[in-house]
């Protein structure tokens, strides 16, 4: 009796642990994998005037792109600016997650200057963007104090809606996606095992390289994956910042909204999903983040 | 003197600090401009863009429903992240399956399945508002609360729990006198995650939300649709302070947590 009771008590839990995960997955179904699927569909799909879909199978969307020069140096153009902003974000983000981590030892200075970091971020893209209007435009506090300084005679235009522009607007808005991770895992060290490379008689050097880096390396990948698929998507600091310049994040949006051909969007969309899955998949293979976690 | 490591580093971030805060000392400056200009020279003090700022009913409006929506996003982002995770933890096969599905919440683009469900809600014929962007903002803002979760579910945690069961508690006894106690300040962080998350979403709303129905939309839009006044940065000032104030908050709740 009681062992039978026992065993219908660990099949009532183990229905009740199974639907404990019904009500994410299904979220998750609906309005990420269904939408997702949908933008797929869609790219192979013909799009007329008012955004009217026809239903038959065409791989024009993606020829179009494809083999006009110009939407191709888009989509390189495109990559090469997040990289750009994951790599100037790498190396600013890991000296501030190496420098809160392992440098500060005071754990109250240690959390004062990490919400300083943390608190900006929160500021909302568009007012972030526009806030950097007085620091880098023509008569902005930068090119006032450089002529103050006598450094330069005229204000420097290319500061403001440049690509530098852009590209420093989106370091400054995602490197704490970059510094967070590094500081969990450098926290997470045990600094014994410094001392003990270090005894062994590994310099500075090579003590940083064997030890500290390997550690922190699950930090940078997912540090790396969140800030190119967060500069990737984002098309409001590049259309506000970046003057002339044209991401694929703007073409979908100008798609979108202004042309309401939707077929193009997806393709576009579909595209930039495909490398972005590929490249944390690649990232993901060489270090097992969920480590970290579970 | 010699040039130490430490030091070289601390004036890197001190530097760092001063470039991230410099837009917002400029913004903070500027909002209280009485001209319209936006840069030098300053003209003279004034409140006259807060004042603007209040009478522009659309711009309320957006703030309320966001500010309802963020609520919104939060709880239920708190019971999704609190089920997925218990549901994680008790599974032995294709737990990391599972996680990376609800991960690509995080790892695709906002922008394609932001796209993707104002398709879906335009084959359907949903109107548009502010409500509408709610499930995207939840799929947003889900991984992160988890992985917060997540490192709650420690062995320590476990024998705890264990010990309650070895004396009679039932599961949900064991859930609500153990376990949440434990991890209720993860919880928490999930839940201000949400809010803080759908608060500033601006990427997947354009896709989702109606014309001016959250805040971010609605500046985005405002921004081109009209000269750039001071205004703006009125209003990105008191997004600042809120901001200031919630984060002071969390801290002050931490130190009190830490301190008992």
């Amino acid at each position: 009796m009681d062992a039978f009771s026992r065993t219908g008590g660990w099949w009532a839990s183990m229905n009740k642990r199974t639907l404990l995960g019904l009500p994410g997955l299904t979220w998750y179904i609906l309005f990420l994998l269904a939408p997702l699927g949908i933008t797929l569909v869609n790219s192979f799909l013909s799009s007329s005037a008012g955004g009217v879909l026809k239903p038959f199978f065409t791989l024009a969307n993606y020829l179009t792109i494809l083999r006009d020069p110009t939407n191709l140096s888009l989509l390189l153009f495109t990559l090469r600016l997040s990289l750009i902003v994951t790599a100037v974000s790498f190396m600013v983000g890991y000296i501030l997650g190496y420098y809160l981590a392992l440098m500060v030892k005071s754990v109250p200075v240690k959390m004062t200057l990490f919400f300083l970091f943390l608190t900006p971020f929160w500021i909302e893209t568009t007012t972030k963007a526009i806030s950097w209007f007085p620091v880098l435009g023509e008569s902005g506090f930068l090119n006032v104090l450089l002529m103050k300084t006598g450094l330069i005679r005229e204000p420097i235009s290319i500061f403001l809606f440049s690509q530098f522009s852009a590209t420093m607007v989106m370091v400054v808005t995602y490197f704490l996606m970059m510094a967070a991770p590094v500081f969990l895992t450098l926290s997470r060290m045990d600094p014994v095992l410094l001392d003990a490379a270090q005894s062994l008689g590994a310099d500075r050097i090579r003590t940083f390289y064997h030890v500290t880096w390997k550690l922190s390396l699950p930090g940078v990948i997912i540090g790396v994956a969140f800030v190119f698929v967060l500069s990737v998507s984002d098309f409001a600091t590049p259309s506000i910042m970046g003057g002339v310049i044209q991401t694929i994040g703007m073409q979908i949006a100008y798609q979108t909204f202004s042309l309401a051909n939707f077929a193009a969007a997806s393709a576009y969309s579909t595209l930039i999903t495909a490398i972005t899955l590929g490249v944390v998949a690649l990232l993901f293979k060489i270090v097992d983040v969920t480590r970290l976690i579970f | 003197m010699k040039l130490s490591l430490k030091g070289l580093v601390s004036f890197f971030v001190f530097l760092m600090l001063l470039i991230v805060y410099s837009p917002i000392i400029m913004m903070m400056i500027f909002s209280f401009n009485s001209g319209r200009r936006t840069t030098f020279p300053f003209e003279s003090f004034s409140v006259r863009w807060y004042v603007e700022l209040f009478h522009k009913k659309e711009l309320m409006n957006a703030l309320g429903s966001s500010f309802m929506l963020a609520i919104a996003v939060a709880f239920i982002t708190l019971g999704i992240v609190v089920s997925m995770g218990l549901f994680l933890r008790g599974l032995t096969r294709g737990r990391k399956a599972v996680f990376y599905i609800i991960a690509l919440g995080i790892i695709v683009p906002g922008i394609s399945y932001g796209l993707g469900t104002g398709i879906l809600y335009r084959m359907l014929n949903i109107r548009l508002s502010s409500w509408t962007a709610l499930p995207v903002h939840v799929v947003w803002a889900v991984p992160w609360g988890l992985i917060i979760l997540l490192t709650a579910f420690t062995p320590e945690l476990a024998t705890y729990e264990e010990a309650a069961r070895t004396l009679g508690a039932s599961e949900l006894e064991v859930f609500r006198q153990v376990t949440m106690p434990l991890i209720s300040s993860e919880m928490m962080a999930a839940a201000l995650f949400g809010f803080l998350l759908s608060w500033g979403e601006l990427i997947r709303s354009m896709f989702v939300a109606g014309g001016a129905a959250t805040m971010p939309v609605f500046i985005y839009g405002f921004l081109y649709a009209s000269p750039l006044t001071p205004m703006l940065y009125s209003l990105g000032t008191l997004n600042v302070a809120f901001s200031f104030i919630l984060m002071i908050g969390v801290v002050t709740m931490l130190r009190r947590r830490g301190a008992s």
